[in-house]
């Protein structure tokens, strides 16, 4: 296996750790949640009424 | 070891001078041979055998190929009557004499692969021709174009025989020596120029396969097979 | 030329064979590595060595069948660039000549030298038998690190060539040059299985532990080969080392969501219903409690709601430490919408949303839920909204279903690591079809 190979599988390792740590201790580098968006839904100045024209 | 599988020469013998043993003469054309029973090297004058000196006796090779190994080149049948072995400081190789009809041309082998040349006396009027027979060194990367064809030079040596055996059309003394200057082109082409004491000498032809060469009479090694594809012909 | 088969080595006294006699003008010992010239009559030593057997793949001696010819491995090189090094074993049949089997990062090629030289037609591609051979990387700088066996050129360990290889499909031309010679050698891939059935070795794995050098040879003669007679697919195989980073990143990748998904396992939910009157007031429900019980964990509130249209409910949520009073909010829509324009019917939104909150401290917590609806109109059918949405109660109510619990994949997080993943396999894969 070669120099290169192994560096990456030593990176793969390390995002792994990453992601295991942040799904322990429940963190996101996004605003404090994820999924339906943050407080006040898409934003302060949201009235009501579909995206769509 | 060499000759336990010596396939039959065809056409006349004589008898060795020195040993008595008998010394194929295929070719007509060529005066020299050497006893390939007591390596005396035998120069033929008319019928008469003199023997003239001694030649080394030839190093043991795995070599496929023997005296008397026939084939087919390019339509016509050949058949192995002699072989010059050249060594350099960094190896060596074998060049067989080829019975060619009323010809003769030379397969080279080396490293497991085979050059089939003939001489090309033309080649020495090319101006890289010229240079090598002044005796100037031509460099790797020197190309020579043959009828559409680039040859580049790939492979210079400077060559000493080892010995020869079987019929020759030169003596093969042990303090020969020769530069030798290998060409290759696109399209498998093989070129030679060669230079020793007494001239310069051109040679044109390809890289074959041992299996197009369709041989007959090949040498029998200890512990292989001959491969399939050369087995349809194969030993005899 | 040695005159036998064989000799003793002139650096420790064991007793080599020379199998490709005539051809063969270097030996390397298999027993201490030593590098013996045998193209002058007496062997004589170029380098001494003092090496431990190496253990070689494919112990030297053995034979094996590749396309309906036997070969014989004779002699083998490590050699490295760039810090990757790669093992290369010369093969012979007299009747044949010379063959490679190299290995690199666990695969296997078959290569022969050339006898014609490839056309150049430009610095970075080649024709050679009808096929343009286009080159991967720049020149590289190879050294020969080891030896072992017989050579029939001058083999030196330190030795250093300049290679480029050209690539066409899957097959390879190897080009390499040092200050006297050009070689070109094709290389085609090869099964490893096929190389282990055919040598009766482990091709994968490490080797014989006595290294197999010349165990048993001249005895008993050669293992019996076996035969390979089918190529790997010459279309299939990117470049190896691509294909391992890919390899690398998928089983990451999948560990990964397996780590995430046992940690955002979801805990026992707290469940509360509202009904809302559509442009009426609005309403809070209290669902709990939702006890977090590591130091830190995620909160998912999911709100669902009966058959609506061309309404959206404003969802607002404290999450409530019961000791400490502490709230931390968030907010959510629940909105679905339909109409028909010049491309037909549309629909916009969904009957159910969940939220999540990330980095919820150990404790026990309420869900305070505030929720209003509110009607829309596109403005094609008679609106029944007007300026005050308080005045009356037009398309009447919304039965919301709420729930709240501990856990959830924070789905941000996994698509963060397989860009981190795939990026490089991506970056290397790119750089490869450009640079071909």
């Amino acid at each position: 296996m070669s120099g290169k190979l192994i560096a990456f599988i030593v990176w793969c390792a390390l995002v792994w750790t990453g992601a295991t740590w942040a799904a322990y201790s429940a963190w996101s580098p996004f605003a404090g949640a994820s999924g339906g968006g943050g407080p006040g839904g898409r934003g302060g100045g949201f009235y009501g009424g579909p995206m769509h024209k | 070891m060499q000759g336990e599988a010596s396939a039959e020469p065809s056409g006349p013998q004589l008898a060795c001078p020195s040993c008595g043993a008998p010394v194929p003469l295929v070719s007509a054309a060529l005066p020299y041979a050497v006893c390939g029973h007591c390596q005396t090297l035998i120069l033929r004058e008319g019928d008469e055998l003199k023997a003239i000196g001694k030649s080394a006796v030839l190093p043991f090779d795995v070599s496929p190929i023997q005296i008397g190994t026939r084939g087919t080149a390019d339509g016509q049948r050949f058949e192995v009557i002699g072989r010059v072995r050249w060594g350099w400081t960094d190896g060596s190789w074998n060049e067989w004499l080829l019975q060619v009809g009323a010809g003769t041309a030379w397969l080279g082998e080396a490293m497991g692969l085979y050059v089939l040349v003939t001489e090309a006396p033309e080649l020495l009027e090319t101006p890289l021709g010229n240079q090598f027979a002044s005796g100037t060194e031509i460099p790797l990367g020197a190309t020579l174009v043959v009828s559409g064809a680039h040859f580049t030079a790939t492979d210079i040596k400077q060559a000493h025989s080892l010995g020869g055996e079987g019929q020759l059309p030169f003596p093969c003394p042990a303090d020969w020596t020769m530069t030798n200057v290998d060409f290759r082109s696109e399209a498998g082409g093989a070129l030679s120029l060669q230079r020793d004491a007494d001239g310069v000498s051109a040679w044109l032809g390809r890289y074959v396969t041992l299996d197009e060469l369709k041989p007959v009479g090949l040498r029998k090694i200890v512990g292989w097979q001959v491969p399939t594809a050369l087995a349809a012909t194969g030993i005899s | 030329m040695i005159a036998g088969r064989k000799f003793d080595c002139p650096g420790c006294g064991g007793t080599l064979e020379i199998r490709a006699a005539g051809y063969t003008t270097t030996v390397a010992c298999r027993y201490c590595g030593s590098v013996i010239d045998v193209a002058s009559p007496d062997a004589t030593l170029i380098t001494q060595y003092h090496q431990a057997v190496a253990e070689l793949a494919i112990p030297l001696g053995t034979r094996g069948t590749i396309a309906g010819i036997e070969w014989e491995a004779i002699g083998w090189q490590s050699r490295s660039s760039a810090g990757e090094s790669w093992d290369e074993f010369l093969l012979f049949n007299p009747y044949a000549g010379y063959r490679w089997l190299v290995r690199a990062d666990g695969e296997w090629t078959f290569g022969r030298a050339l006898e014609s030289l490839p056309e150049m037609l430009s610095d970075d591609v080649v024709r050679w038998q009808d096929a343009k051979w286009e080159v991967e990387d720049d020149p590289a700088t190879m050294v020969t690190i080891r030896v072992v066996g017989e050579f029939y050129w001058r083999v030196k360990v330190d030795e250093t060539v300049t290679g480029r290889t050209f690539w066409s499909g899957s097959r390879q031309l190897s080009c390499e040059q040092n200050r006297d010679e050009v070689n070109w050698t094709a290389l085609d891939p090869i099964d490893s299985d096929g190389v282990g059935k055919a040598f009766g070795i482990n091709p994968d794995g490490g080797s014989r532990p006595d290294g197999g050098l010349g165990g048993g040879l001249g005895s008993s003669g050669p293992p019996p080969g076996k035969s390979i007679d089918h190529f790997a697919d010459t279309r299939s195989s990117p470049r190896p080392f691509v294909r391992w980073t890919f390899v690398a990143a998928l089983f990451a990748a999948a560990l990964a969501f397996i780590t995430m998904a046992a940690f955002g396992g979801h805990g026992t939910p707290a469940t509360g219903s509202l009904s809302l009157g559509v442009g009426g007031p609005e309403r809070t429900v209290t669902l709990g409690p939702v006890e977090v019980k590591r130091a830190w964990q995620t909160v998912t509130i999911s709100a669902a709601g009966d058959e609506f249209a061309n309404k959206w409910v404003d969802l607002d949520y404290a999450l409530v430490d019961r000791r400490t009073h502490q709230a931390i909010e968030a907010g959510d829509t629940l909105e679905y919408y339909t109409g028909t324009d010049s491309d037909g019917p549309w629909t916009e939104g969904s009957h159910s949303t969940s939220t999540m909150i990330a980095r919820v401290p150990r404790g026990s917590y309420d869900v305070v839920m505030t929720a209003s609806a509110h009607a829309w109109s596109d403005g094609t059918a008679p609106s029944p909204v007007v300026d005050d949405p308080w005045s009356i109660n037009p398309t009447g109510t919304i039965a919301l279903t709420l729930s709240a619990a501990t856990g959830g994949v924070l789905w941000g997080n996994f698509m963060v690591v397989l860009v981190l993943l795939f990026a490089p396999p991506c970056f290397f894969a790119w750089r490869k079809m450009k640079g071909a």
